[in-house]
C-alpha cells in the first residue's frame, strides 16, 4: 500500500510537470500582448517593459526562469495589477471560493444524505417518487438557471436575501445553495441506490432475525455500509464544484478566484493564468489520487495500481 | 372458499402424461438480452418521457425556425423586446401570451405590429426569439451527437487498447489520461479559444480533447475486469486471438456500460457548451446558443423575463430528458438490476 501511494504521489509531480510545461508553451502561443494600453506604448518602452518581464529572452531561457521560481514557490508577478504576487492574488481571492464550496458541500451533503436515505427506506412511495424527481431535476437543471430563478424569486421579487455581492453572512445564502444543489441531488441519488443494494443484502436479513431493532439495523447496518462507496462521487464533485463555482461567482458577483481567472484571460495576464491554472490542476490531481487511494483500500479487486492482470 | 371445495373431487384430476422429450422443451419463446432491456426500457415511463421530449425537441430544433419568416440574425428596430405572443392561446389570459409585458402594456399595439406574431417575443435588437432559441437547441443537439461520436470512436478505443495490452502500455496511456483530465476542460476550451477563432469549431476541438477521458476510464475498467474471468481465459486457452476475444467476447459484455457512459456523457457536454456561452466563451454572437441567450436575456431579468424563461426551459428540457433516458437505459442494461 505505501509503495503504491509513493509510486501515485510520483507520478503526481510527473504529470505537474507535463501540465506546467504545457500551458507555459501554449501561452507563448497566444496573440496579444501581456500590457495594457499597448497601442499607446513607443517601440522603446515596450522594449524596456519586455526587459523588465525578461519577455525578450529566448522561450527557452523564460521557461527555465519560470520553472525554477515555481520550484521555489515564487508563482511571478501580475502584468495588469501593479506588479502584485500572483501568489497573493490567489491566496485572497481563494477565500471566498473555498468557503462557498465548504458552504455548498455541508449543506448538499447533508440535505442529499437524507432525501437519499428516506427515498430507500421508503422505497416505492411518494416520498421515493419525490426525491427521486427532486434528484434528476437538480442533475439535470443547469445551475445558472437554477441561480437565476433563486436571483429573480428570492432575491428580486420577494427582496428576502441580497440578489448579489459578497458581505456577509446573508449574501453567502443564495450563491451557496445554488451550488449545493447538484451535490445535494447526486449525493442523494448515489445513496438511494447504495442504500438499496444494502438493504438486499444478507446480513441484513440476519441482523433483523436476530431481534435488533430497525434503528440499530438501519445505523449500524445499512447506512454505515452504504456510505462506503461515495467517495467514488468525491471526484467528479470537486470538479463540478470548481466549475460551478465559475458561473455562480459571476451571477452574484462574488469576488473569488473563478471570477479572477476569467478576467485574467481577457487581460493576457500570463503569469496569473498559469498560476490559477496550476491551482486548479493540484486540486483536480490530489481529488484524483485520494480517490485512487480509497479505492484501492475498500475494494481490492479494483486495484489501479498497475493492471497487469 | 368452502363452497368450491365442494365442487371439486378427483373425477376432475387426471395424472399428467410425461415424457422425457417435454421436459426438455422451453415453452417461452426465448428473449435476448437486447429484446429484454428494449422491454424494460419501455416499461420506463421516465425513459419512454424522455424519448419523446428529445424526438419532439429535435423535429422542432428542424422545422421550428422553418415556420417564421424572420432569420436567426434579422434584426429590425421597430420591433424590440416583444413580449410572445400567440394566436388563440392569446386569449387565454393567465398564460401571459398575449403580447402584454408585464407593465400592462400592450407591447404589439404599441409599435404597429397588430398583424405579427412572435411565438416567443423578439430581444433587443429585434430578433425573432423564436427562431434564436431553435438555432441554439440545434447547437446543443450537434454537441450531444459529438459528445457521443467522440465517446464512442476516441474512448472505447483508447480505454480497450489501454486495459487489453495492460503493463507499459496501460501505464503510460493513463498518465496521459490524468494529464488531461488535470488541465481543467476550461483552460483547454480558453486557449483555443484565444488561438482559433472563438466559436462551434474551437469547442469542438476542446471536446475532440478531453471529451472521451470518462468513457476512456470505464471500458478500461471492465476490461480489466473481464480480463481475468473464466470464459475469457478458457477462449485464450484453446487458442482464440486477441481481435477475436476484443470483439466476440469483451465487447458484447461492456457494450452496455458504454451506451450508459455516453448517455451520461451527452448532457454533461450540453451543458459545458451552454455553459461556455453563458460565461461569454462559448458561441459568438450573432449565433445563439441557448447558454448565451440565457446570459444576454439576464440583462433585463427584469423587465422581459421571457427572454430568459424559453431558452432556460428548453435547455432544462433537454438536460431533463437525456437524464431520464440515461437512467431507463442504465436500468434496462445493467444486469446486476435485473430481478
Amino acid at each position: 500500500m505505501v509503495r503504491f501511494v509513493l509510486k501515485r504521489l510520483l507520478y503526481m509531480l510527473i504529470t505537474l510537470f507535463i501540465i506546467t510545461s504545457f500551458t507555459f508553451f501554449l501561452m507563448k502561443l497566444l496573440p496579444g500582448s501581456p500590457f495594457n494600453n499597448e497601442e499607446k506604448l513607443t517601440d522603446q518602452q515596450k522594449f524596456i517593459l519586455n526587459e523588465k518581464y525578461g519577455l525578450n529572452d529566448p522561450v527557452p531561457v523564460q521557461y527555465l526562469n519560470y520553472m525554477s521560481n515555481l520550484v521555489k514557490g515564487d508563482l511571478g508577478v501580475s502584468f495588469q495589477y501593479d506588479n502584485r504576487p500572483v501568489s497573493t492574488m490567489i491566496t485572497e481571492r481563494i477565500g471566498p471560493s473555498a468557503v462557498l464550496g465548504v458552504e455548498a458541500t455541508i449543506i448538499g451533503t447533508i440535505i442529499g444524505l437524507i432525501l437519499g436515505i428516506a427515498a430507500a427506506l421508503k422505497h416505492n412511495t411518494s416520498i421515493d417518487y419525490l426525491s427521486s424527481l427532486f434528484a434528476v431535476l437538480g442533475i439535470s437543471i443547469p445551475s445558472f438557471v437554477f441561480a437565476g430563478v433563486l436571483q429573480y424569486y428570492v432575491g428580486v421579487k420577494l427582496g428576502w436575501l441580497p440578489v448579489a455581492l459578497w458581505d456577509g453572512p446573508k449574501y453567502h445564502v443564495l450563491p451557496a445553495l445554488s451550488l449545493s444543489v447538484f451535490v445535494i441531488a447526486t449525493v442523494a441519488r448515489f445513496m438511494r441506490t447504495e442504500m438499496l443494494e444494502v438493504l438486499g443484502q444478507d446480513y441484513i436479513t440476519t441482523a433483523k432475525s436476530k431481534g435488533l431493532s430497525n434503528l440499530v439495523v438501519i445505523w449500524k447496518h445499512t447506512i454505515r455500509n452504504a456510505m462506503i462507496p461515495v467517495v467514488t462521487i468525491l471526484g467528479p464533485l470537486a470538479i463540478n464544484l470548481i466549475t460551478g463555482t465559475l458561473i455562480i461567482e459571476k451571477i452574484f458577483a462574488v469576488p473569488g478566484l473563478g471570477f479572477q481567472f476569467v478576467s485574467s484571460i481577457q487581460l493576457n495576464d500570463y503569469p496569473v493564468i498559469m498560476a490559477t491554472t496550476i491551482f486548479y490542476s493540484v486540486c483536480f490531481i490530489i481529488v484524483i489520487l485520494i480517490v485512487d487511494i480509497l479505492y484501492g483500500v475498500i475494494d481490492p479487486r479494483i486495484r489501479v495500481a498497475g493492471g497487469k492482470g | 372458499m368452502s363452497m368450491h371445495e365442494k365442487q371439486l373431487n378427483n373425477d376432475l384430476f387426471q395424472p399428467a402424461v410425461r415424457s422425457s422429450d417435454d421436459a426438455e422443451k422451453i415453452t417461452k419463446e426465448s428473449t435476448s438480452f437486447w429484446q429484454d432491456a428494449r422491454r424494460r426500457l419501455f416499461e420506463n415511463k421516465g425513459a419512454v418521457a424522455g424519448l419523446i421530449i428529445i424526438v419532439a425537441i429535435l423535429l422542432l430544433a428542424f422545422l421550428g425556425p422553418l415556420f417564421s419568416h424572420n432569420g436567426f440574425d434579422d434584426q429590425d428596430t421597430s420591433r424590440t423586446n416583444l413580449p410572445p405572443r400567440i394566436p388563440v392561446l392569446e386569449n387565454v389570459g393567465f398564460l401571459g401570451l398575449d403580447g402584454v409585458d408585464i407593465r400592462g402594456v400592450d407591447q404589439y399595439k404599441m409599435k404597429n405590429q397588430k398583424d405579427n406574431y412572435y411565438w416567443f417575443g423578439t430581444d433587443a435588437l429585434g430578433r425573432d426569439q423564436f427562431v434564436r432559441v431553435w438555432k441554439g437547441t440545434q447547437i446543443s443537439l450537434y454537441i450531444a451527437f459529438l459528445a457521443a461520436a467522440i465517446d464512442m470512436i476516441i474512448g472505447v478505443a483508447y480505454g480497450a487498447i489501454s486495459g487489453y495490452y495492460g503493463g507499459k502500455t496501460d501505464n503510460i496511456m493513463q498518465r496521459i489520461i490524468e494529464i488531461l483530465i488535470g488541465i481543467p476542460n476550461l483552460i483547454v476550451v480558453i486557449l483555443l479559444i484565444l488561438i482559433l477563432d472563438p466559436g462551434i469549431i474551437s469547442i469542438t476541438f476542446a471536446m475532440v480533447i478531453t471529451g472521451w477521458t470518462t468513457m476512456a476510464r470505464i471500458v478500461r475498467g471492465q476490461i480489466l475486469k473481464l480480463k481475468n474471468q473464466e470464459f475469457v481465459l478458457a477462449s485464450l486457452t484453446l487458442g482464440a486471438k486477441s481481435s477475436r476475444i476484443v470483439t466476440k467476447h469483451m465487447f458484447p459484455n461492456i457494450l452496455g456500460s458504454i451506451i450508459i457512459t455516453s448517455m451520461f456523457t451527452i448532457p454533461s457536454a450540453i451543458f459545458t457548451e451552454a455553459f461556455l456561452s453563458f460565461i461569454g466563451l462559448g458561441i459568438s454572437p450573432p449565433t445563439a446558443s441557448l447558454g448565451s441567450l440565457v446570459n444576454e436575456g439576464f440583462k433585463s431579468l427584469q423587465i422581459y423575463p421571457h427572454l430568459v424563461l424559453y431558452p432556460a426551459v428548453i435547455i432544462s428540457l433537454i438536460m431533463i430528458s437525456f437524464n431520464l433516458l440515461g437512467d431507463g437505459l442504465r436500468d434496462a442494461l445493467d444486469p446486476k438490476m435485473r430481478k
